[in-house]
C-alpha cells in the first residue's frame, strides 16, 4: 500500500523518471472521458492532472470563480511542477477544466494539445459515431505528433492492459464488500489515484502483488460505520483518513477519480475505436453527462446496497456546477429510500475541525443503525 | 448639466417591440389553459409544432430578479433546501425554485412543463438544463450534442457531428409526434427557416450601425429587441418586419447623428448579461457621457462577427445563421439549413475556445475605450475566461473594470454601492468627471 | 495657499493640511462607524488646532476614502486611487506604481508618464489579505497586532490557512490551534495567507515594477506582512514615512492644483 501512496505523493518525480527511463512522452489530461487507451497505444504515458492544496497567488490574474481543482492545476503549471508534461488533452467535460486547459495553453502555447469532443448526449443513437470519429481524429493527431502510426495491435494491447487494470481494481473493490474489509477506504482511493498517474502495466504488477498481500491480511475486527462517498472529484485521501480516525470506513465511492474511473471495461471488437467509444459513453457518468436517462441515482443506490453502506457522504467542491445541479435528484432518491446522507462543501483546504465535527456527528447518528442492521 | 453634443430621440419602434414581448409572455401564461404543450427549451424547429409553446428558464429567472427580489430569494432557498448548490445559476434557481413552490410571482400556478427540448448550452448548467422539471415529475427530455473542438476548422471532422445533429433533430421531432400525438408541420418549419434567414441581414445592420460615433443605440435599447426572433418567439413575418423597421430607423439615426447618449464621449462594452435588477448603472454611466454599445450577448441576433483578414467586420457565418442559398423542400432540408455548415460555434462559450480574441475584435470594431466585465461568482458561463479577456483587452489599450456579483438573476452578492464606487474610480482614473449629477 | 485633504476610511480617518507643498499638520482618529460625520469633524478640528489655523484659513478641502460622502464641509471629493497616485508621485517622482493596503481594500494603481493613471486594480469583495482579518486573528491569538507582527516575521510557516476567504482562513486557524499548533506558527500562516492574497492582486493586470513601487496604507506598518509580501512578489517597496496618510496627502495636493 505504501508504494501507491509514494507514487501518488511523488507523482511528478515518477513521471520524470518514466520519461527518462523510456524516452517516451507524457500527456496530461483533465477529464475522465479522455480515451486513455489511444494515448497508451501510442506509447505515451497519460497522466491525470490532479490538484494539490496550495496557497495560490498566480491564477487570480486569469481565473475567477473556478473550482479549486481547476485553479490549482493551472497554479502547478505556472510554478513549473508539471514541466515534464509534453502535451495536454481535454476531453469535453466541465467548463472549469476546459478553462484550465485553455489558460494553461495560453501560458504554454508550445505544448502539443488536442480537444476530444465527447458527446454530452451520451445516450444518443449517433453519439457513438461522433465519438468514434473524434477518436479517429485524435489517433491521427497523435500519430502526427509522435511520427509513429498506431496499429490495431497497439490498440489491442492497450485495451488489454487497461481492462486488466480495471479487473484488478474491481477485485480490490470487491474485497471492500466484506463485512470486515481488509482494506481501508483511504488505501483503496490511493490505489485508484495512483493508477491515474502511472504506467498501467507497472500498476498492474503492483496491484497483483497488493491483492496477494491483501488476501493474507487479517481483517479489522472493528469495521465501524460503513460509508459511501459521492461528489466532486478528489485528489487526495484527507477526508477518508479523517473518517477512519473516527472509527468509520469508506467502503465504496461513486467519484470520477474513484470507482467511476475503472468500473467498466472495453468490450473488444474489430472496430477498436468504436469499442473504446462505447466504453466511455457507457461508463458510470460524471454528473455533467448524466443528463437524459439519469443513471447516476440507480448506480449510486446499487453500490450502496451492494457494499452495505450505512450512510452516504456527499462532498461537493465549491463552485462545482455539474454536481451542484445534479444533487437535487440524488438527494430526492436518497430521501425516498430513507438513506441517511450528509452533504457538505469542500474547498482548497479541508477545514479540519469543522469537517471532523460534521463527520463525527454523522457517524454517531449512524451508529444506532449499525446495531439495528 | 453641460449642453448636449448630439440630438437624442426615443426609438419609434420601441412600443411595437414591447407589445410583441408582452404577447409572447401571454402565450406562455395561457399555454396550459389553451391545452397546448409547454416545452422547456427553445429551438427553431419547435415552430413546426403549432400546439407547442417554448420557454426558457433564463428569461424567467431574469424577470424574477428584476421584478421581485423577495420572491426570487424564496425560490432560491427552496432550491437550496432540495439540494441545489448555493452557487448555482440564479436563473435556474429562481425558475425551478418557483416550480418547487408551485406558483409564480403573482400567485398564479407555476406553468409546469410537458417536455424538455434542446437549447444551445452556453455553460455547464445549461447542459443540464431541463433536468429540473424532468427530475421533478417524469416528462420526456430530449437532448442534442453541441460540438466543440479547438484549432482551425476541420470540415472532415465535422461531418459526423453534423449528421449527428440532423439525426437527433429528426428523431426528436418524430418522438414528439409519437408520444404526444402531434403532427409536425413541415411547411411551417420550411417557411420559418426561410423567413428567419431574413432577420439576419437586418440584425447585422443594426449591430454594425452601432459602430458609428455617436452610437444610435445603447445597450438598453438593444435589450428591448435582442430576444425577438430568438428567446422570444412570435409570428415570423412580424418578427422580420420589426427588425426591418428597427434597421431603417437606426440607419436614419446614423445619417442624422441622432445619439443614444447626447454627450457621448466614452464608449464601453460588456460581455454577457448584466445584473437584471440593477440596470440603472447604464444611466449612471451616462452621467459621465459614457455609452454602452453592447456586448456579444446583446448583439446575439446578429450572430458572432469577426474582423476578416481584409479588415472588414463581417458575420462569422456558417454556425448560427441558416443557409438559405440551397433549395429547402423537405423537413431534412430545413433542418440542415438551420444547423448550417459549421458544426461548432453555436454557443457563446464556443467563441471563447475557438476565438479567444473575439472580444478584442469587438472592441476594435466598435471603437470602445473601456470594457466592464462582471465576475459572476455563480454563473460559470458568464464568468469563464472573463479575467483572461480582460488581460487581452488591456493589451490593446482598453481599460477594463471587473465587478463581482452572484449571477445576473441573483441579487445576493452584488454590492450596489460598491459597484457605483468602482464606476466612479474607473471613470475618474481615466480623467473623467461627471457631466451631470 | 493652504489646502487640506481628508481620507475617511472604514476604520480610521486621516487629515493633512498643506501649505505650499509642505505638511503643516496631520490628524488621525477612528472612523466611528455610523458616527463618521461627527468624528470627521472632530479630527478636522483637532488637525486645524495642531496647525494653529482657523477653518477660514484653508482655501480648499478635498475628501477621499470610502466615507468621503459623509463629509459635508469639503469643496470636492475624489476617489481613492486618484489621491494615492498624486501622493505617490509627490513623494517619489519616479514612482510607477502605488499599492495601498488598508483595512478592507487593496488598491494597485499603475502610473503613467504624464501623471495619468494607466490602470487601477482593486481587490474583489473578499476581505482576506486586509487589516480586518489580521486584527481579528490577533484577538483570537490573544495578542496585539504589533506582537503578532513581531512573532510572525520570519520564514514561511509549515502550516497553511485558506487564502481565498477570511472566514475560511479563521476557521482554518482555529483548526490549527485546536490541534496544538503553536500560536507563532498560526500567526505566520495567517500572515502568509494575507501576503498571498495581496500578491495575487498585485499580479492582476500590470505587474508592478520591482524598484519603483510605493507602498502606503495602514498595513504598510505591519513588518511581517510587508516582508512576506516582498518575499512573494520580489518587489522592494518604497514605503514613505507616515504612509497611512498618503490618501489625505494626495487629496490635499490636488486641492492645491
Amino acid at each position: 500500500m505504501e508504494r501507491f501512496h509514494e507514487v501518488l505523493q511523488n507523482r511528478h518525480e515518477y513521471a520524470r523518471a518514466w520519461e527518462k527511463r523510456t524516452g517516451g512522452k507524457v500527456l496530461g489530461y483533465y477529464e475522465p472521458y479522455m480515451p486513455d487507451e489511444v494515448v497508451y497505444a501510442a506509447g505515451i504515458l497519460p497522466v491525470r492532472l490532479l490538484s494539490q492544496h496550495e496557497p495560490d497567488d498566480v491564477t487570480d490574474r486569469q481565473m475567477y470563480g473556478n473550482c479549486a481543482c481547476s485553479r490549482d492545476i493551472l497554479n502547478q503549471f505556472i510554478k513549473g511542477r508539471y514541466d515534464y508534461i509534453d502535451g495536454l488533452i481535454n476531453a469535453e467535460g466541465c467548463q472549469w477544466m476546459l478553462n484550465a486547459f485553455q489558460t494553461t495553453l495560453n501560458n504554454k502555447p508550445d505544448l502539443f494539445n488536442h480537444y476530444v469532443f465527447v458527446p454530452d448526449y451520451v445516450d444518443g443513437h449517433t453519439s457513438k459515431d461522433v465519438m468514434c470519429s473524434e477518436l479517429n481524429v485524435f489517433k491521427k493527431a497523435l500519430e502526427k505528433w509522435t511520427g509513429k502510426p498506431i496499429m490495431d495491435n497497439d490498440l489491442d494491447r492497450a485495451i488489454e492492459v487497461y481492462n486488466t487494470n480495471r479487473r484488478l481494481m474491481r477485485q480490490v473493490y470487491e474485497l471492500r464488500r466484506a463485512d470486515n474489509p481488509v482494506i481501508l477506504g483511504s488505501e483503496a482511493m490511493e490505489m485508484v489515484l495512483a493508477s491515474q498517474v502511472m504506467d498501467k502495466e507497472e500498476m498492474n504488477e503492483m496491484l497483483r502483488d497488493a491483492i496477494d498481500k491483501l488476501t493474507e491480511r487479517k481483517p479489522r475486527s472493528d469495521t465501524g460505520v460503513r460509508l459511501m462517498l459521492i461528489g466532486s472529484p478528489t485528489s487526495d485521501v484527507e477526508l477518508e483518513k479523517l473518517v477512519e480516525s473516527l472509527g468509520a470506513n469508506i467502503v465504496i465511492d461513486e467519484i470520477c477519480t474513484g470507482s467511476c474511473y475503472f468500473w467498466n471495461e472495453v468490450i473488444p471488437q474489430d472496430d477498436r475505436l468504436m469499442a473504446i467509444s462505447l466504453r466511455y459513453l457507457g461508463r458510470p457518468h460524471c454528473a455533467l453527462k448524466d443528463n437524459n436517462w439519469r443513471r447516476r441515482p440507480a448506480h449510486i443506490y446499487q453500490l450502496y446496497e451492494d457494499y452495505q453502506a450505512h450512510g452516504v457522504i456527499i462532498a461537493k467542491q465549491i463552485y462545482c456546477h455539474p454536481h451542484g445541479t445534479d444533487n437535487p435528484l440524488i438527494w430526492k432518491v436518497l430521501r425516498e429510500r430513507n438513506i441517511p446522507f450528509h452533504y457538505f462543501e469542500r474547498d482548497t483546504t479541508l477545514p479540519y475541525e469543522e469537517t471532523r465535527l460534521r463527520m463525527e456527528a454523522f457517524i454517531s447518528m449512524l451508529k444506532p443503525e449499525l446495531v439495528l442492521k | 448639466m453641460s449642453k448636449q453634443r448630439w440630438e437624442t430621440r426615443p426609438l419609434e419602434v420601441w412600443n411595437k417591440a414591447k407589445e410583441m414581448r408582452a404577447e409572447w409572455q401571454k402565450s406562455i401564461d395561457t399555454a396550459s389553459s389553451e391545452r397546448v404543450l409547454l416545452a422547456q427549451g427553445n429551438i427553431q424547429w419547435s415552430i413546426g409544432f403549432p400546439a407547442l409553446r417554448v420557454i426558457e428558464d433564463n428569461p424567467v429567472g431574469a424577470m424574477m430578479a428584476n421584478k421581485s427580489d423577495e420572491f426570487a430569494r424564496i425560490c432560491r432557498l427552496a432550491g437550496e433546501v432540495l439540494g441545489w448548490g448555493r452557487e448555482v445559476c440564479g436563473y435556474q434557481l429562481n425558475c425551478w425554485g418557483a416550480m418547487y413552490l408551485g406558483h409564480q410571482m403573482d400567485g398564479s400556478p407555476f406553468p409546469f412543463r410537458d417536455l424538455v427540448i434542446p437549447f444551445p448550452d452556453p455553460c455547464d448548467q445549461h447542459t443540464k438544463r431541463g433536468q429540473a422539471p424532468m427530475d421533478y415529475s417524469p416528462i420526456p427530455r430530449f437532448q442534442e450534442n453541441w460540438p466543440l473542438y479547438t484549432g482551425p476548422r476541420d470540415t472532415d471532422r465535422e461531418k459526423a457531428m453534423i449528421e449527428d445533429r440532423v439525426y437527433c433533430t429528426l428523431y426528436i421531432i418524430e418522438e414528439i409526434e409519437r408520444i404526444f400525438g402531434q403532427k409536425f408541420d413541415d411547411e411551417r418549419l420550411i417557411e420559418s427557416v426561410k423567413v428567419a434567414g431574413g432577420i439576419s441581414p437586418y440584425a447585422q445592420d443594426v449591430s454594425r450601425f452601432m459602430q458609428h460615433i455617436p452610437s444610435p443605440l445603447s445597450q438598453k435599447d438593444l435589450y428591448s429587441f435582442y430576444t425577438l426572433g430568438g428567446l422570444t418567439k412570435s409570428d415570423p413575418g412580424e418578427t422580420v418586419a420589426i427588425w426591418k423597421a428597427l434597421r431603417d430607423e437606426v440607419e436614419w439615426r446614423v445619417e442624422n447623428n441622432i445619439a443614444a447618449v447626447g454627450n457621448e464621449r466614452y464608449r464601453w462594452m460588456e460581455a454577457h448579461p448584466p445584473p437584471w435588477h440593477f440596470l440603472k448603472y447604464y444611466r449612471y454611466m451616462e452621467k459621465y457621457g459614457a455609452v454602452c454599445i453592447g456586448s456579444q450577448y446583446s448583439h446575439m441576433m446578429a450572430g458572432p462577427f469577426e474582423i476578416k483578414p481584409d479588415g472588414t467586420w463581417a458575420p462569422r457565418g456558417g454556425g448560427f445563421r441558416q443557409l438559405v442559398n440551397k433549395p429547402i423542400k423537405t423537413r431534412e432540408d430545413a433542418i440542415r439549413a438551420m444547423i448550417g455548415t459549421e458544426a461548432r460555434g453555436h454557443r457563446f462559450k464556443d467563441d471563447e475556445v475557438i476565438r479567444p480574441y473575439a472580444l478584442n475584435d469587438f472592441a476594435k470594431a466598435y471603437k470602445v475605450n473601456g470594457a466592464i466585465l462582471p465576475l459572476w461568482r455563480c454563473g460559470v458561463g458568464c464568468t469563464v475566461t472573463r479575467k483572461e479577456q480582460g488581460l487581452r483587452l488591456s493589451e490593446i489599450g482598453v481599460r477594463v473594470l471587473h465587478y463581482e456579483g452572484s449571477q445576473p438573476g441573483d441579487r445576493t452578492d452584488l454590492d450596489e454601492n460598491r459597484m457605483m464606487d468602482q464606476l466612479d474610480v474607473w471613470m475618474e482614473s481615466q480623467g473623467l468627471r461627471k457631466l451631470e449629477e | 495657499m493652504i489646502t487640506a485633504g481628508i481620507d475617511v476610511g472604514i476604520e480610521s480617518l486621516k487629515a493633512v493640511i498643506l501649505k505650499d507643498g509642505k505638511v503643516l499638520a496631520r490628524g488621525i482618529g477612528l472612523s466611528g462607524g455610523v458616527n463618521r460625520a461627527r468624528t470627521t469633524e472632530q479630527v478636522w478640528r483637532d488637525t486645524l488646532a495642531a496647525a494653529r489655523l482657523k477653518p477660514g484659513d484653508v482655501s480648499k478641502i478635498i475628501a477621499t476614502g470610502q466615507g468621503k460622502n459623509d463629509v459635508g464641509f469639503v469643496q470636492e471629493r475624489i476617489t481613492e486611487p486618484v489621491a494615492d497616485a498624486r501622493a505617490a508621485r509627490f513623494l517619489y517622482p519616479k514612482a510607477t506604481c502605488v499599492v495601498d493596503i488598508g483595512a478592507d481594500q487593496v488598491r494597485v494603481v499603475t502610473l503613467g508618464p504624464q501623471n495619468n493613471i494607466l490602470e487601477v486594480v482593486m481587490n474583489q469583495k473578499c476581505a482576506a489579505g486586509l487589516g480586518i482579518l489580521l486584527k481579528s486573528m490577533a484577538r483570537t491569538l490573544g495578542m496585539t497586532l504589533e506582537e503578532m507582527s513581531r512573532l510572525s516575521d520570519g520564514p514561511t510557516a509549515a502550516a497553511a490557512v485558506n487564502d481565498g476567504c477570511s472566514v475560511f482562513a479563521e476557521m482554518d486557524a482555529f483548526s490549527l490551534l485546536n490541534r496544538n499548533t503553536p500560536k507563532e506558527e498560526v500567526a505566520r500562516a495567517v500572515t502568509e495567507a494575507v501576503a498571498v492574497r495581496i500578491n495575487s492582486i498585485l499580479n492582476d493586470k500590470m505587474k508592478p515594477s520591482k524598484e519603483s513601487t510605493v507602498l502606503v496604507g495602514g498595513l504598510s506598518r505591519n513588518k511581517a506582512v510587508v516582508n512576506a509580501l516582498k518575499r512573494r512578489s520580489g518587489i522592494n517597496f518604497l514605503i514613505p514615512e507616515q504612509a497611512e496618510y498618503a490618501g489625505a496627502l494626495g487629496a490635499a495636493l490636488m486641492a492645491a492644483e
